[in-house]
C-alpha cells in the first residue's frame, strides 16, 4: 500500500528547512505522497527515511528512460490498471522505423518524413518519440553512421534494432543519446553485455511470458538494469493479452521477475499494425515500433494516446480566449462557456451544426463545466463582466448582446448590472444550439448605441 | 352495515354467471362445443380469463370451463371476501358473454365500440406508461342530471384521462354533445354489460405492458391496484348486477364512486355527487395528478428568467425587503385540510395599483401529500424562492420573513396577479415534488391585519423547525445519507451526510438528502442505515463502513464520520473548505475555496491541497468539509473538536460570524476565536506555532496529534 | 521458472441480449460474458458485433463519407441493403434525423414510412434512432413502434422520456437503448427506472455517449471501462451489453478537414478517426459499436473477437 502524506512526513526531519524546494516538511511529503517529489531532494533524511520511502515510491512498474534531454522517453513507472484509477503517466511511446540500407536521398526523405510527425492539439504538441533504426544491411559502420545522422537529423532518441556488431558500433556513436538496444533474441547475452557497459536500456525479446522469463533472467545476469520485455505476439490479439498480462503481473502480482514495461515491434509484416498500435495504446504498450510514417496513420494514433494518458482528474484546458467559428463578422452572436476542454469541443461542435458565424468567448474556469465552475464561483457575473471589458470582444463586434448558457441563468441580472451588455439566456443544453442560433433574428445583434 | 351490499354483490354474480351460462349453452347447441370463440383483433383470448387464470380459451367448450372455474369463486356468506370474490366471477362470466356477443363483430350500434381491439390498446398505453395519459375513468349507469355528468366527463378529457362509458350514460353523453372517439380518448363502450371491454382493456394493458404473463393472477391484481390508475363512476341506481361488477373491480383495487347513497368502504367505495367532487376524489383515491404543459399565467415562465433582476425604476410593486411585513410559509396539513389547486388571494391584488406601491405580503402554502413530512416544510419553502424567480418580471431575494418580492411594470401590464403568483408555486411545487406532494392549497394575503396576524404565527413555526434543527443530532437518527452526485469525476467518493455534518460541498444537509430521495428514489441520494456503532467518538458505524465499502467499489474500506487523521472521509473536488494539520502546531487549519493566496502555516494554499486531497481518495491529515461543519458539535470528535482549529483565513472567520464565537464559548473557550491565527498573523508554522504560545491557544495541550 | 499470471475473476455477468433479425436474417447477440473485453480469459459467448448508421436527414458528408455513401444520399432502403449484403454490416442503425425541424422537416409518418422500407429492404436486426427533437420523438417513437413490421430497438431512452419510449417499445415489443450522458450514475438510474417500469431487462442496452477521438473520448472510454468492471462485480442495472456510436468521429475537423497539408490524406485520415475511436471503445468493453464508414466494418470487426 502507498504511504500516505502523514506516513512520509513522519520519516523526514521536520526542520521545515525549505532545501528541497517546499516550504515546509508537510508540503513536501504531500509532493511524495503524490508520486511528484523523490526523497533525495531532502539533504537531511537520514538513511532509515531514504529506505522506506525510496522503497515505497519504487513505482510496480520500473521506469525505464530512453533518451536524454528535452526529448527523454519515459516507458513504465504505471501504478493502476484503469485510469479512472488514477491516471496513465507515462503515454505510449511510439518509434517510427527507418531502414539503414536505404539510399542516402531516401534516408534522409524518410527522417525528414518521421520529424515532421508532429501535430499542435488543444495547446499540446504531440509528436512520435522515437526513430527506429532497422538494420538491414549487415554493415556495422554503415549502421553506425546511419544512427549518429538519424539522431543528428531528429533530436528523437533511437531504437537501435541490429545484430550484436552493428549494435555495438552504433551504440560507440550515439551511446551519449541513450539509445534502447534491441538485438535479436539470439544476440540477447552480447546485447545484454553491451547495455551494461554501457549502462544503457536493453529491450529483450522472447516469445512470450515463457520465453520472456528465463530470457530476462539472463539480461539481468549480465548486468542489465534498465529492461524493456517485448513477448514477440504473433498478431494484435496476442499483443493485448501479452500486455496485460505483463501489467497485471506488475500492478496486482508485484512480480519482479517479468514486470517491465512492454516493447512491440508492429512493422516487419506485422499483421494490422494500425489496429494493434490502437488497442495497445488503451491497453498497456509502453513502446511501439511502426513502420507507417503517414500522417494520417499517426494523427489519430497520437490523438487517441493524448486522449487516454489526459490525467482524468485533471481535464484538459482550452486558452481562455475569444474562438472565432465559420467566418464571423461584427453582427454575429457572441457566445461565452468555460474552458472545460469537452464543453468546448460540445458548444463549438453544436455552433458549428447552425452553421451560424459566431464568436465563442471562453472563461478561463480551470477546466470545469459550467455548472461546476459556478458553484464553485469560477463561472460568476463578476468574472464575465470582467471578461467582456478585458478580452477585446467589444473590438470585434458593433452588438453588445451576449448569450450565456441556460444552466446559469442566474447570472445574466448580474452581468447586465456589471457590464454593458444585454444578455440572453441559452439553452440549457448545448445541443439545443443549433435550433436556437438560427431562430435568433438579426435585431437581437443591432450596433448598440452610446 | 354492509352485508345487504355484500349479498346483493354475490346475488349479481349468480345472476350474470346463469345468463352466461344460459347463452353459451345455446350457442354450443347452435355451433358445437369445439366452435372456435374469440373477441376481434386481439392475441389474448378473453383476456380477464388469460390474466386471471390458467384456462387457454379458444373454443366454446373452453369457455365452459372458465364458467365452471367462476361458479367456486360465488360462496355464499355476506362477507366482504366472498363479495369481492364474487366480483372476480362477474367479470369471468361477462367476458364470455362479451365474447359470445361479439361473433359477428361489433354487436351494438354506433357510436358505441364494444370490444376495444390491441392496436388501440396498444397505442393508448403508451400514455399511460409515459404518464401523459394519467388514469382512467369508467363511467356507468344512467345520469340523473346528465349535464352535471358531461361536465365532469368533459373535466375528464381535458387532464387527459381515458374514459369508457357504458350504460345509458354513453347516449346521454352523445346527447350532451360530449365529443367521443378515439381522438378524445373517450370510448362508449355499449350497455351496461359492454363494461367488460374496460376491464378486459385495464388487464390486456398489464399483459402489454406490465410483463405479466398468462394465468399470473396476484401479479395482475397488483398491476391493476398500483398501476392502472382507474376508477369506477357508478351513475344512478344500483342494481345486483351493477354491485356484482363494482365488485370485480374492487377486487382489482380500483375505487368505484356511487353518485347514491351506498355504505362507504374507505378507498374503494365511496358515495359522491356527481361532478367535480366526483372527479376530484376518484383522482384523489387513485393518486392521479395534473401535469401542465403550460402554465396558465400571462408571463412567460422558466429557468431562463432566473438570473433577472428588476431594477427600482422597472418596479411596480413590491413586498417585503424591509419595506413592509412580509413572510412565506409552507405548511404540512392533513389532506383532508388542504383543497388542491385552491389559490385564494385576500386584500388587494395588483391590477390598477399606481407605480410604485409597497404592500405587506404573506405566502401560505399548505401542502398534504402520503411521503410528505413535516422536515420537508423547509426544503419546499426554499423552493419558493427559484419559483419566483423563474417568472418573467418577477424577482424574489430571501426568504422566511425576510423576503423581498418585486413584479415589474410590464409583468403588471400583462395583467399578472397575485394569483398568478400563486398558480405559479401551486403548479411547480406538485412538479419537482411529485413524489412527495399530492396537494397544494396558496394563500396570499396583503391586508396589513392579516400580515401582522400570520407573521407571528409564521415565527412561530420558524422556530419550531429551528428548535426541531436542533434536536436533529446523529445520534438521534438511524439514518444518513448518501450523496455519490460527484462519482461522475470522482468515482471512488460517497458523501455521507448526517444531520450535525452537512456535505462536503456546503449545499446538501441531512433534511435536503431525505427529501432528495423521496422525491427520486432511484437518485444518488439514499438511506444509509448508521448500524452497529463501532466507535461514537470518531464516528465508526458498521451500516456506514458497508455502504461506503460498497460504494466506492471496495476502493475505501472504512471511514469514521467524525476524525480527520483517521480513515477520514474522502472528497470529490466541490468541498468549501479544506482543512489540513500542521503537526508543528498539533492543530489544523481551515482554508476556504475564496482564498487565492499560496502562503498558509501548512505551506500550500487551497488549490495546491485541493489538488490532493480531491478525486475520492481518503488523506489522513487533510479533508474537505462544507464551512458550517466547523460549527458542529460532532466537528473533528476524534481530534478533540473546534479547540483543534489554530489557523483560518480572515474571510472565512468573518462568513461563520457571531456562530462561530458562540460555539466556540458552547465548549467553553469564548476567546477561541481570537486565538485562531489568521493570514494576517502567520504564515509559516514557526509563526503560527509562537503566536500561539503567546495568546496561550488550547491545541497546544491538547493529545498530540501525530 | 514459474509464471502466475493475476487473472481477476468476476462475480457477474453481462445480460445477454438479442437484436432479432427478420425472417431469413440473422439475429445479433451480445453480452453474456463474465471478463474484461479482448482477453483470452473467462467466457465470451459472443462477439462484439459491428453495424452501420443509416441517416435519413440532408447533411454534408465529409470527403471520407462522400466517397461511398453518398451515392445512396436520400435512399435509406437502398443504402440498408447495401451495408448488409455488401459491407457486412451486422445490424442497422437507421437515425431518423430527417424528421428534425431544423433536418428538412420529415413529418413522423414519413419517418415511419422509412422504417417500413428499411425492415422490407433487409433482414437484418435494427436499431431505431431518433431526430433529436424532444417534441417530436415524442410523437415520432410511438410512430415508429406502431409501424415496425418487426421487433427493433428504439434509441434511446432517457431520464426525461424513457416512459414513453419504454411504452413504445412495450406496446409492440420492441427493445430499447438507455442513453445517459457520460454519467456511470445516472446510466445506473435510468436502467432502474427502466426496471420499475417493468421493462424485461434482456431487452436493454446502454449507450454510454460516445465522443469522438479528440473530442471527450476519453470520458466515454473510462465510463465504458467502469460500466462493465461495475456489472461483472455484481450490479445488475449496468451488467447489460453497451453500445458505441462513432457518429460523433466524423464531427471532429481532423476527421474532413483537407487542407492541412501535414496531416495526410483526409479520405484515409477521416476512416482513421472512426476506425481509432471504435477501437477505443472495444478494448474498452463496447458490445455493439455503430460506424458510418464502410471499410470499417471490416477493420472493426477484426478486433471485435471474442
Amino acid at each position: 500500500m502507498a504511504l500516505t502524506a502523514l506516513d512520509i512526513y513522519k520519516l523526514l526531519p521536520k526542520t521545515n528547512c525549505k532545501e528541497c524546494g517546499f516550504p515546509t516538511c508537510l508540503a513536501f511529503a504531500m509532493r511524495m505522497a503524490a508520486g511528484k517529489a523523490t526523497v533525495d531532494l531532502c539533504p537531511h533524511a537520514s538513511g532509515e527515511a531514504k529506505a522506506t520511502l525510496g522503497a515505497a515510491a519504487s513505482p510496480p512498474l520500473p521506469k525505464v528512460l530512453i533518451g536524454a534531454g528535452e526529448r527523454e522517453v519515459v516507458l513504465g513507472d504505471e501504478t493502476v490498471l484503469f485510469r479512472h484509477e488514477k491516471t496513465f503517466c507515462h503515454p505510449s511511446a511510439v518509434a517510427i522505423s527507418v531502414r539503414d540500407d536505404l539510399p542516402d536521398a531516401d534516408f534522409a526523405a524518410r527522417i525528414e518524413a518521421i520529424r515532421g510527425l508532429a501535430f499542435e492539439r488543444v495547446g499540446q504538441r504531440i509528436s512520435v518519440d522515437l526513430v527506429a533504426l532497422r538494420c538491414v544491411s549487415g554493415d556495422a559502420g554503415k549502421y553506425a553512421r546511419r544512427a549518429g545522422a538519424a539522431f543528428e537529423a531528429t533530436g528523437l532518441p533511437l531504437v537501435l534494432l541490429a545484430p550484436a556488431g552493428p549494435l555495438a558500433a552504433a551504440a560507440d556513436a550515439v551511446g551519449a543519446s541513450r539509445p534502447l538496444l534491441s538485438p535479436p533474441p539470439e544476440d540477447l547475452e552480447a546485447g545484454a553485455r553491451l547495455a551494461a557497459a554501457r549502462k544503457l536500456p536493453l529491450r529483450v525479446r522472447a516469445r512470450g511470458m515463457g520465453g520472456l522469463a528465463p530470457a530476462l533472467a539472463t539480461a539481468r545476469e549480465a548486468g542489465a538494469a534498465s529492461l524493456v520485455a517485448d513477448p514477440a505476439p504473433e498478431c494484435a490479439r496476442e499483443a493485448v493479452a501479452d500486455a496485460t498480462t505483463l501489467r497485471r503481473l506488475a500492478i496486482l502480482a508485484r512480480n519482479r521477475d517479468l514486470a517491465y514495461p512492454s516493447a512491440f515491434d508492429l512493422g516487419n509484416g506485422f499483421p494490422d499494425p494500425f489496429l494493434a498500435a490502437a488497442l495497445l495504446i488503451a491497453k498497456y504498450g509502453s513502446l511501439l515500433v511502426m513502420d507507417t510514417a503517414d500522417p494520417a496513420d499517426l494523427l489519430p494514433l497520437l490523438t487517441l494516446r493524448q486522449n487516454l494518458f489526459t490525467d482524468p482528474q485533471r481535464p484538459i484546458q482550452v486558452e481562455p480566449g475569444i474562438y472565432p467559428i465559420g467566418a464571423p463578422g461584427e453582427s454575429s452572436p457572441v457566445l461565452i462557456t468555460t474552458n472545460f476542454s469537452l464543453t468546448y469541443f460540445t458548444v463549438r461542435g453544436d455552433v458549428e451544426a447552425a452553421r451560424t458565424p459566431a464568436l465563442l468567448l471562453i472563461s478561463d474556469c480551470d477546466g470545469m463545466s459550467v455548472l461546476t465552475a459556478w458553484a464553485a464561483g469560477k463561472f460568476t457575473g463578476e468574472s464575465i463582466a470582467r471578461q467582456l471589458a478585458e478580452c477585446g470582444i467589444a473590438d470585434r463586434v458593433a452588438h453588445r448582446t451576449l448569450i450565456l448558457p441556460g444552466m446559469v441563468a442566474r447570472l445574466s441580472g448580474r452581468i447586465e448590472e456589471l457590464s454593458k451588455w444585454r444578455v440572453l439566456v441559452g439553452p440549457q443544453e448545448s445541443s439545443a444550439l443549433p435550433s436556437y442560433l438560427r431562430r435568433l433574428t438579426a435585431a437581437a445583434f443591432a450596433p448598440s448605441r452610446g | 352495515m354492509h352485508e345487504p351490499l355484500f349479498s346483493a354483490c354475490i346475488r349479481g354474480a349468480g345472476a350474470v354467471l346463469s345468463l352466461a351460462r344460459t347463452t353459451l349453452d345455446g350457442v354450443q347447441a347452435r355451433r358445437g362445443k369445439d366452435a372456435p370463440l374469440a373477441y376481434p383483433e386481439t392475441a389474448y383470448e378473453l383476456p380477464v380469463a388469460f390474466g386471471l387464470t390458467e384456462l387457454r380459451v379458444t373454443t366454446l367448450s373452453g369457455a365452459g370451463a372458465v364458467l365452471d372455474l367462476a361458479r367456486t369463486l360465488i360462496r355464499e356468506g355476506a362477507t366482504a371476501e366472498n363479495a369481492m370474490d364474487a366480483g372476480a366471477a362477474t367479470l369471468l362470466a361477462a367476458d364470455v358473454l362479451g365474447a359470445l356477443s361479439h361473433e359477428n363483430g361489433n354487436p351494438y350500434p354506433p357510436p358505441s365500440v364494444g370490444f376495444v381491439p390491441d392496436s388501440v390498446l396498444r397505442k393508448l398505453g403508451i400514455f399511460m406508461v409515459d404518464g401523459s395519459v394519467p388514469g382512467v375513468a369508467v363511467v356507468i349507469g344512467n345520469a340523473a342530471d346528465p349535464a352535471a355528468a358531461a361536465a365532469m366527463v368533459r373535466h375528464f378529457q381535458e387532464i387527459g384521462l381515458l374514459v369508457f362509458l357504458a350504460g345509458e350514460v354513453t347516449g346521454q353523453m352523445g346527447a350532451q354533445g360530449v365529443k367521443l372517439g378515439e381522438d378524445f380518448k373517450t370510448f362508449p363502450l355499449g350497455p351496461l354489460p359492454a363494461v367488460i371491454h374496460a376491464v378486459n382493456f385495464a388487464v390486456r394493458a398489464g399483459l402489454t405492458f406490465g410483463g405479466i404473463g398468462r394465468g399470473q393472477a396476484q401479479a395482475m391484481l397488483s398491476y391493476l391496484g398500483n398501476r392502472v390508475k382507474a376508477f369506477v363512476c357508478a351513475l344512478g341506481p344500483l342494481d345486483d348486477v351493477a354491485l356484482a361488477i363494482a365488485a370485480g373491480a374492487m377486487k382489482a383495487g380500483l375505487t368505484v364512486l356511487a353518485d347514491e347513497a351506498v355504505p362507504e368502504i374507505p378507498g374503494l367505495l365511496l358515495s359522491r355527487p356527481a361532478g367535480e367532487e366526483m372527479a376530484l376524489a376518484g383522482m384523489e383515491a387513485r393518486g392521479i395528478k395534473v401535469k401542465w404543459v403550460k402554465l396558465p399565467v400571462p408571463i412567460a415562465f422558466g429557468p431562463a428568467f432566473e438570473g433577472e433582476r428588476i431594477r427600482k425604476s422597472d418596479t411596480h410593486v413590491e413586498f417585503g425587503g424591509g419595506r413592509s411585513a412580509a413572510f412565506e410559509l409552507v405548511r404540512m396539513s392533513p389532506p383532508e385540510e388542504v383543497r388542491d389547486r385552491e389559490i385564494t388571494v385576500s386584500g388587494t391584488d395588483l391590477r390598477g395599483l399606481p407605480k410604485g406601491t409597497i404592500l405587506p405580503l404573506a405566502i401560505v402554502v399548505r401542502v398534504a401529500g402520503s411521503r410528505m413530512q413535516k422536515d420537508f416544510e423547509s426544503v419546499l419553502e426554499r423552493r419558493i424562492h427559484r419559483i419566483v424567480n423563474y417568472g418573467e418580471g418577477t424577482m424574489h431575494v430571501a426568504q422566511r420573513d425576510t423576503t423581498w418580492i418585486r413584479i415589474s411594470t410590464e409583468a403588471v401590464e400583462k395583467g399578472f396577479t397575485l394569483s398568478d403568483l400563486g398558480m405559479m408555486l401551486y403548479a411547480k411545487l406538485h412538479a419537482d415534488f411529485e413524489n412527495i406532494v399530492d396537494k397544494v392549497a396558496v394563500t396570499i394575503l396583503t391586508r396589513e391585519k392579516d400580515v401582522a396576524a400570520g407573521l407571528s404565527e409564521a415565527r412561530a413555526a420558524y422556530a419550531e423547525r429551528d428548535a426541531r434543527a436542533r434536536t436533529l443530532t446523529d445520534d438521534a437518527v438511524s439514518e444518513f445519507y448518501s450523496c455519490t452526485l460527484c462519482q461522475s469525476f470522482a468515482p471512488n467518493h460517497v458523501c455521507i451526510v448526517s444531520p450535525e455534518r452537512l456535505g462536503l460541498c456546503g449545499a446538501i444537509n441531512w433534511l435536503d438528502g431525505k427529501a432528495g430521495f423521496e422525491i427520486t428514489p432511484t437518485g444518488p441520494n439514499q438511506p444509509v442505515e448508521k448500524g452497529a456503532v463501532l466507535d461514537p467518538v470518531k464516528g465508526a458505524f458498521g451500516g456506514i463502513n458497508d455502504f461506503v465499502r460498497q460504494h466506492s467499489r471496495n476502493t475505501v474500506r472504512e471511514m469514521n464520520l467524525y476524525s480527520i487523521m483517521d480513515a477520514p472521509m474522502t472528497s470529490c473536488g466541490c468541498f468549501e473548505c479544506i482543512l489540513a494539520i500542521i503537526p508543528e502546531a498539533n492543530g489544523v487549519m481551515a482554508v476556504n475555496r475564496e482564498f487565492a493566496g499560496q502562503e498558509t502555516p501548512c505551506g500550500m494554499g487551497f488549490s495546491t491541497l485541493a489538488g490532493s486531497v480531491g478525486g475520492g481518495v481518503q488523506t489522513p491529515g487533510f479533508m474537505g468539509v462544507g464551512k458550517h461543519y466547523l460549527l458542529s458539535r460532532k466537528f473533528l470528535g476524534a481530534e478533540g473538536g473546534l479547540a483543534r482549529v489554530v489557523w483560518m483565513t480572515k474571510e472565512m472567520k468573518e462568513q461563520l460570524g457571531p456562530a462561530l464565537r458562540e460555539r466556540a464559548a458552547e465548549i467553553g473557550i469564548p476567546d477561541l476565536v481570537d486565538k485562531i491565527a489568521d493570514e494576517t498573523v502567520a504564515v509559516t508554522p514557526e509563526q503560527l506555532v509562537s503566536h500561539m504560545e503567546t495568546v496561550g491557544h488550547p491545541a497546544l495541550s491538547l493529545p498530540p496529534l501525530l | 521458472m514459474t509464471v502466475s499470471p493475476s487473472i481477476p475473476t468476476f462475480p457477474g455477468r453481462i445480460l445477454e441480449v438479442t437484436l432479432p433479425a427478420g425472417p431469413g436474417g440473422s439475429p445479433v447477440v451480445v453480452g453474456g460474458q463474465n471478463a474484461l473485453p479482448l482477453l483470452p480469459e473467462g467466457d465470451h459467448p459472443h462477439a462484439p458485433a459491428v453495424g452501420m448508421e443509416i441517416r435519413t436527414g440532408p447533411e454534408e458528408l465529409p470527403p471520407a463519407l462522400a466517397e461511398v455513401i453518398g451515392p445512396f444520399s436520400g435512399n435509406p432502403a437502398a443504402l440498408a441493403q447495401k451495408c448488409v449484403s455488401g459491407w457486412g454490416a451486422r445490424f442497422l442503425f437507421l437515425s431518423l434525423s430527417g424528421c428534425n425541424p431544423d433536418a428538412g422537416g420529415q413529418g413522423v409518418q414519413d419517418g415511419a414510412a422509412i422504417v417500413r422500407e428499411v425492415l422490407a429492404a433487409t433482414a437484418t436486426p435494427v436499431i431505431v434512432g431518433g431526430c433529436g427533437d424532444e417534441d417530436v420523438d415524442g410523437r415520432l417513437f410511438p410512430a415508429v413502434a406502431e409501424a415496425a413490421t418487426r421487433p427493433v430497438f428504439l434509441s434511446y431512452a432517457e431520464e426525461k422520456n424513457y416512459r414513453l419510449v419504454a411504452g413504445a417499445a412495450l406496446a409492440y415489443g420492441h427493445g430499447v437503448v438507455s442513453w445517459s450522458p457520460i454519467d456511470i450514475n445516472i446510466a445506473k438510474q435510468i436502467n432502474l427506472l427502466l426496471a420499475d417500469l417493468g421493462f424485461p431487462g434482456e431487452r436493454v442496452l446502454i449507450d454510454p455517449l460516445t465522443g469522438g477521438l479528440g473530442y471527450g473520448l476519453e470520458y466515454t472510454y473510462s465510463i465504458v471501462e467502469r460500466v462493465r468492471l461495475a456489472g461483472l462485480s455484481g450490479d445488475a442495472m449496468l451488467a447489460r451489453p453497451i453500445l458505441c456510436h462513432l457518429g460523433d468521429a466524423w464531427k471532429a475537423r481532423e476527421a474532413s478537414d483537407a487542407s492541412e497539408p501535414g496531416w495526410g490524406d483526409s479520405a484515409l485520415r477521416g476512416r482513421r478517426w472512426e476506425e481509432a475511436t471504435g477501437l477505443a471503445c472495444l478494448a474498452a468493453g463496447a458490445d455493439l459499436l455503430v460506424c458510418r464508414h464502410p471499410e470499417n466494418v471490416k477493420r472493426l470487426s477484426e478486433a471485435a473477437w471474442r
